[in-house]
């Protein structure tokens, strides 16, 4: 799969630390530090418990595919040249489900509860934009 | 207390309409609606609406202005998508039973198969979904479906030929209705024959490109030109859960609702509570069918299919002459759907059904129709239930 005619996402104060994450390689999500929960995606509030005491952790990058679909038809969007397009939702293994793209796979390994590995995609200077390629 | 009651609908010229604008079609389906109610413009003192997807936020005011309705008591908005003529109805039911108005017009109206809409910027104007943590992954609103789809596949055992169903028991409807956009028969084959937009789903699983508009008065019992036709509420309800893809899929944690197990049950329980009707008291259902597997969620937790089994139940069970006939003038599959509109058309021919006015879709002594309206990929959902008049 080639580069994506990508949207891109507009860079705040409330997760300006995930994409520099992104940007050095690696993920990172805010921790609850009085659930202990992780959320997805970035924000200033703990998605489960209200608390505004988090801490930004690295995460493993691994997950499971929750769902799937590829996109054939785009037409009107700036990637419609772009397809087919592999859109995975991924259950990750510190809970929080994430959308994504899946990219250098086999056939079989696109369907529900197949292991996936983060990896990254650079869009632009800003931009690097987490993916997942199936788990070794 | 004041009893609010549907006293007139209305629906613009649908499908391709390049010699009107926006706002001429919208004007039209108001005018007719008002007309259709035995009320004269000036009579109205309330408007909501869905502002067409590149127009201004101050869109109803400037529709009202355009009419010549000078002093409202409620001028609003409602962008929820397709939900939102749902929302707005029990909005505009609470503004006339609390004497806030005396009669709502709800009008909306889309040029979306001759006004240059791209993708984009539909995707950037109505927020349908979320432009920072999905639109850059390229999901359209096909693709947010499909997402569905392929779970649902995944938990209940159901496949692309049971969806197929849905579309072709649509495309039946459709066929006897004059003003529906595709009229000729199809077949399982058919659908499943159609190109792929987003895996699973095919072309004949999305709902149509429309241009078109409607419009309903929402005015107290006994007010109208005719109280016999006034559409009286049974039971009203509706429900919203969380937005991002990833959000649905956790769910609320209770082990009750997540992607696939939508809030519509929760809606759907408030307005049969209200109406005091069970599933087998309906006669007629208009499920919003932005996708035919945005159909087969709705009739699983609304109770009156099994899991799974959605697509074997239209078939079996949504025609004409059916236990529960769906969908009867085609839907957004099939009839038209211009967009946040496009639920309009539901609620205009449920009021045609109970009305006895639906001429070859006639449900034969319909007097009980249950509508729903859904956006934001399964997410927000209202369920109405509406009755015939007991005038
Ligand atoms: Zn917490």
């Amino acid at each position: 799969m080639g580069t994506i005619h990508r949207p891109l996402p507009t860079i705040t104060p409330d997760h300006v630390r995930f994409w520099e994450a992104a940007r050095a390689g690696r993920m990172e999500l805010q921790r609850c530090n009085d659930c202990g929960r992780f959320w997805y995606y970035p924000g200033p509030v703990c998605h489960y418990c209200s608390s505004r005491d988090f801490t930004w952790t690295p995460v493993s990058g691994k997950g499971t595919i929750y769902s799937h679909t590829v996109l054939e038809r785009a037409k009107g969007n700036p990637f419609e040249d772009d397809v087919p397009i592999t859109i995975v939702l991924v259950r990750l293994e510190e809970g929080p489900v994430m959308m994504s793209n899946l990219i250098d796979y086999e056939p079989g390994e696109l369907r529900i509860d197949a292991p996936v590995v983060v990896d990254y995609e650079r869009v632009d200077d800003e931009v690097t934009l987490p993916v997942f390629r199936p788990a070794a | 207390m004041t009893e609010a009651v549907i006293a007139g609908v209305g629906e613009s010229k649908i499908g391709k309409v390049p010699e009107l604008t926006t706002l001429g079609i919208i004007v039209d389906a108001a005018l007719k609606a008002i007309a259709d109610a035995g009320l004269k413009v000036q009579d109205i003192d309330g408007i909501i609406l869905h502002p067409a997807f590149h127009m201004s936020p101050r869109y109803h005011i400037i529709v009202a202005e355009t009419l010549g309705i000078y002093v409202k008591t409620l001028a609003d908005t409602e962008m929820a998508g397709g939900a939102s003529y749902g929302l707005a109805l029990e909005r505009a039911k609470q503004a006339v039973e609390s004497g806030l108005c005396k009669n709502v017009l709800l009008v909306g109206g889309e040029k979306l198969a001759t006004g240059h809409l791209s993708g984009s910027a539909m995707m950037a104007s109505v927020g349908a979904h979320n432009l920072d943590w999905e639109y850059p992954y390229g999901a359209t609103i096909p693709s947010y479906y499909a997402l569905l789809a392929q779970r649902y596949f995944h938990e209940t055992g159901a496949t692309e030929a049971d969806l197929a169903e849905i579309a072709v028991m649509t495309r039946r409807h459709a066929g006897r209705n004059p003003r529906a956009t595709y009229r000729d028969p199809i077949t399982v084959e058919d659908v499943l024959a159609s190109p792929i937009i987003s895996s699973p789903l095919h072309r004949l699983d999305c709902s149509l490109v429309s241009d078109g508009a409607a419009a309903y008065v929402v005015s107290a019992k006994g007010a109208s030109g005719d109280p016999n036709r006034e559409v009286e509420f049974l039971g009203i309800g509706q429900a919203q859960s969380y937005y991002h893809m990833g959000q649905l899929a956790e769910g609320a944690g209770d082990g009750r609702h997540d992607l696939v197990h939508t809030v519509v049950d929760v809606a759907g329980d408030r307005a049969f509570a209200q109406s005091g009707l069970s599933r087998d008291d309906i006669d007629v259902a208009m499920i919003y069918d932005s996708f035919t597997v945005t159909v087969a969620v709705q009739l699983e937790d609304l109770g009156f299919a099994e899991r799974g089994g959605a697509g074997a139940f239209m078939r079996d069970h949504g025609d004409l002459g059916g236990k529960l006939p769906i969908n009867t003038h085609g839907g957004l599959l099939s009839f038209a759907h211009p967009g946040a509109c496009g639920g309009m058309m539901s609620f205009v021919e449920a009021v045609h059904q109970v009305r006895g006015e639906a001429e070859d879709r006639q449900v034969a002594g319909a007097e009980v129709a249950l509508v729903t309206s859904a956006s934001a990929v399964a997410s927000n959902f209202t369920v109405s239930i509406l009755g015939a008049s007991r005038a």
